[in-house]
């Protein structure tokens, strides 16, 4: 379940004309004629948020989740980008093989 | 001895069947037994065929189970009973390497030809091509030299010297020329996935997923599709793969010490991820998953996990009562409990009250949230009143309180004032003007009225409602000059209506005053003609002309006798269904001028004639008399509405019309109603509750209620039952049962409606459920319990309150009046245990 800020794609601190703009700019993409669905969902949204009080509203009544992968998110958030050497690949495929693997070779013959 | 042999034939084809039907059925241990057993008889080639099928198949089934020793003895017992080329051969070599025995994995790989190597055994050379490349490169030696499967191999070691060499034209180059029947075909997919990765993740989850799930590959590739996943999903992946392969991803990746550690903990216990375990996962490694998200994270969770309330404080400070209760408040919501929920969101906005923060706006939303989930009422107005104290500028608010008090007749002061507010707060609001209009004509303040309606008409020049207010507030006045005999002023009054040019209808309204006008202050004879034309204009039959011209020649101060002499006779006149709709639409009409409403009674008595000639010999449809009645009620024409409502509950017999005539039989005052007629209400009431006729019943309660206000000693009767005839003490006494201390101040009508609240009440709840619910009110459900138990009479009280609690009825009593007077406080402590 998308949280109103981010189907509209904007910072949870963002101001109104930012919000506004948001909105514009998804409406745009997304005009009623081809998704009434989804431009409902983006209209509903901003309805959520778009001034102070919509938001403090918005804050006040809609039930927190305790999202756990939200915490999974933040807990494994990696800055390196994943790179395999050749060294890295020969103990990728050491790693890889076990017996399982091997015979499950077998399982399903080649057409 | 020919019988002897018979017979041995005889079992023998017996137990040939019963090896046959086992080895179907996948039984090959008793199979082998049996073929065996056969084979010490003979040599049969059929015999021994079988049985080197079982024991193919019962390597293959021990080493499904891992179990590779049994399966290779099994395998190497079937060469007895067959001869080249061998079942499952490929599977054998790989059973022998995964046993790790060198001399025969060496044998075995030497005999084999290029021919099966690279066609007869694809499965095994794409084993073998996985471990020449890592674990086993010696195994390359012992396979023929002069297979396809050895050129593909130096294929792939010269494309990973050139990755190694980062020389990626040769090692494209190089992996082109590897065929897609190459047993390295899914070495080459991982290849181009990790030359791909730190590029474009995307694009290598898609080279990865080419790579099917029976591939010796697979779970490498599973590894690599891990590593191009970030937060939550890679966990999810992680968790699925061994401890080493985590290492593996975890240095690729760069996770540091304390993620692996997360990951491994995470690992172990992502199976049973209940509340408490993502709770702890989320306090200990709370530095690592930023302390306001871990925060957030397990106050949210506390709602539902409040064991971890200690551990939340030790490490956060003391847990926020605000949105502990706002959380509690929305999963009572969630679970439709609209009860507690308000329990907790009071306690929010206390909270919020005795912050020094300004939380004004968070404390108007709550109370306006509050009202928002009561029913339209006293307690609805309460919240929103309080709520703009916090909120001032909340028009909607202003508007629902003066929406409610415009509903209370004895509200008028109330309403009065808040209009004034809200006058004053938005001056320039068009629905506030709409609704100052409307009180102003309510009051008869007709100036006024015209006055919001021209400032309406300033900021919204197409209004309809202000024109046609400022119409009918000119005509009027145009009225009351023709009264007052000042004629030269009228039509300077009837032009202003006429300037507003609202429509054809009010046009020929205007033309009828300038008629009236005519016959008052020119010419009596040109004056009635032109009435006459006119009201031939605006009606079709000579009832509604009548009705029409006797209230406006009432209004007008004009001689009634004269006009009506000068239109057509009505008498003989039958009204047509449309006709009579039109005569309704004219007396609501004239009833909505609160001026007019004082001569409708006395035109419709010179019309009576005709209608009741009309409602005797026209049939009507039910909904048009229904019409008809709710008119005739509003103008208390209690003879018509006898007249329509009689024959209207013979013909039709539903409460509705049971209402309309005993109403209308006593001319709408219920008091002189007879017990007979109480009877046929309530047998109606209970009758229109039952057909969900939810109007009709409220019709019927509020005419009963007058009666039993009129006659309080009927409504004793209703009140047996819970309360038994506490009733009956005298009002002066004492109060000796406690019952009647709490509740004897309350109206009959009102005992009535709780007694038949707490009956429906009593059938759903429990002692024991009664106590828990008041117990988060007044801390101890166990003495509650107790007292209930010693006391029936303190169920009693609960229930009763429950009941006006239910009903949003204030009945001046509290669970704290129960308590102190049951004494339930002081008896906590000596209640003897009751078993």
């Amino acid at each position: 379940m998308q949280t109103p800020y981010q189907i509209l794609d904007v910072a949870f601190d963002a101001r109104d004309d930012e919000i506004k703009q948001a909105y514009l700019q998804q409406v745009k993409n997304n005009p009623p004629d081809r998704d009434q669905h989804k431009f409902q969902i983006i209209h509903d949204a901003y309805t959520a948020i778009k001034d102070h009080k919509s938001r403090v509203s918005y804050d006040l009544f809609t039930l927190p989740v305790a999202d756990f992968n939200a915490v999974l998110d933040k807990a494994l958030q990696t800055e390196q980008a994943a790179t395999v050497n050749s060294e890295s690949l020969n103990k990728l495929l050491s790693i890889s093989i076990d017996d399982a693997s091997l015979l499950n070779a077998f399982a399903s013959p080649e057409k | 001895m020919k019988k002897q042999a018979s017979i041995h034939d005889v079992a023998k084809h017996d137990i040939e069947v019963q090896a046959l039907s086992l080895q179907n059925s996948a039984n090959y241990k008793e199979a082998i037994r049996l073929y065996k057993k056969l084979l010490q008889t003979s040599e049969k080639l059929s015999y021994q065929q079988n049985l080197a099928y079982c024991y193919v198949q019962r390597a293959k089934d021990f080493a499904v189970k891992g179990m590779y020793k049994e399966a290779l003895a099994l395998w190497e017992n079937h060469l007895a009973y067959t001869h080249s080329p061998y079942a499952a051969q490929d599977q054998y070599i790989t059973w022998l390497i995964q046993t790790n025995n060198q001399t025969k994995i060496e044998a075995s790989l030497r005999q084999l030809s290029a021919p099966q190597l690279d066609t007869q055994y694809p499965a095994l050379a794409r084993v073998l091509g996985l471990l020449v490349l890592s674990e086993h490169p010696e195994f390359a030696h012992s396979l023929p030299q002069d297979s396809v499967f050895i050129v593909h191999f130096n294929l792939v070691q010269t494309a990973l010297q050139a990755y190694q060499e980062n020389n990626t034209d040769k090692l494209n180059e190089t992996l082109r020329q590897l065929p897609y029947r190459s047993a390295f075909r899914d070495f080459r997919t991982l290849l181009n996935a990790i030359v791909v990765m730190s590029g474009s993740a995307a694009q290598s989850q898609t080279l990865l997923a080419r790579i099917p799930a029976n591939s010796p590959y697979a779970q490498a590739a599973k590894i690599l599709l891990a590593c191009t996943r970030e937060g939550a999903e890679l966990a999810w992946q992680l968790v699925q793969i061994n401890h080493q392969q985590r290492r593996f991803i975890a240095d690729i990746k760069g996770l540091n010490k304390k993620q692996q550690d997360f990951i491994e903990h995470f690992s172990r216990q992502h199976e049973k991820l209940s509340d408490k375990v993502q709770f702890n996962l989320a306090i200990q490694y709370r530095s690592l998953i930023d302390t306001e998200l871990a925060e957030h994270f397990c106050q949210t969770l506390l709602a539902s996990y409040s064991a971890g309330k200690k551990e939340f404080n030790r490490h956060f400070g003391e847990a926020s009562e605000f949105e502990e209760n706002r959380v509690k408040a929305l999963l009572c919501e969630r679970d439709n409990n609209l009860y507690d929920a308000r329990y907790y969101w009071k306690e929010c906005k206390d909270f919020l009250d005795n912050e020094e923060a300004d939380n004004g706006l968070k404390i108007a939303l709550i109370l306006q949230h509050m009202a928002a989930n009561e029913p339209e009422g006293e307690m609805q107005t309460s919240l929103l009143i309080d709520s703009v104290e916090y909120d001032p500028d909340n028009l909607n608010t202003y508007l629902q309180i003066i929406h409610y008090f415009s509903q209370q007749q004895e509200a008028s002061k109330e309403h009065k004032q808040w209009l004034a507010k809200t006058l004053e707060q938005f001056p320039q609001d068009v629905e506030v003007l709409t609704q100052a209009v409307k009180a102003a004509t309510r009051n008869k303040t007709y100036k006024k009225a015209s006055q919001y309606a021209s400032k309406i008409l300033k900021i919204d020049p197409l209004n309809t409602f202000a024109r046609q207010t400022l119409f009918s507030s000119y005509l009027a006045h145009a009225r009351r000059l023709m009264r007052e005999k000042s004629y030269h002023l009228v039509e300077k009054e009837i032009s202003k209506a006429e300037q507003l040019n609202i429509g054809k209808a009010y046009l020929k309204q205007v033309e009828l005053m300038r008629a009236l006008l005519c016959f008052a202050n020119d010419d009596k004879q040109q004056g009635l003609q032109r009435i006459k034309s006119v009201l031939v204009n605006l009606h079709a039959d000579p009832v509604n002309s009548h009705f029409q011209a006797n209230v406006e020649a009432l209004l007008n101060g004009l001689p009634v006798a004269t006009i009506l002499r000068a239109l057509p006779e009505i008498n003989e006149h039958i009204l047509s269904a449309q006709e009579l709709t039109e005569l309704i639409q004219q007396i609501n009409q004239y009833f909505n001028d609160q001026e007019s409403r004082e001569y409708i009674h006395k035109a419709l008595d010179k019309i009576k004639a005709p209608l009741k000639k009309s409602l005797t010999e026209h049939e009507y449809d039910e909904k048009l008399l229904f019409s008809l009645c709710q008119v005739l009620d509003t103008v208390e024409h209690f003879e018509l509405l006898r007249h329509c409502a009689k024959p209207a509950q013979l013909k039709w017999q539903t409460p509705i019309w049971m209402y309309y005539r005993v109403y209308a039989d006593n001319n709408g005052n219920a008091a002189e109603c007879s017990d007979m007629e109480v009877n046929r209400l309530q047998y109606a009431n209970n009758q229109a509750a039952g057909d969900k006729d939810f109007p009709t019943a409220i019709l019927i309660d509020k005419f009963l209620d007058s009666y039993f206000d009129a006659h309080p000693q009927k409504a004793v009767s209703f009140l047996e039952g819970l309360f038994g005839d506490f009733m009956d003490d005298d009002d002066d006494e004492e109060f000796d049962d406690p019952l009647t201390e709490l509740f004897g101040h309350l109206s009959d009508r009102v005992m009535i409606d709780l007694n038949t609240k707490a009956e429906s009440l009593v059938k759903k709840i429990t002692p024991e459920k009664l106590s828990q619910e008041l117990a988060q009110r007044v801390g101890n459900d166990k003495s509650l319990l107790f007292a209930m138990m010693v006391n029936p009479d303190i169920f009693s009280a609960l229930i009763i309150l429950k009941a006006a609690d239910e009903l949003h009825l204030d009945i001046g009593a509290n669970i704290d009046d129960v308590i102190e007077l049951f004494g339930i406080s002081e008896q906590k402590n000596s209640f003897p245990f009751p078993f």
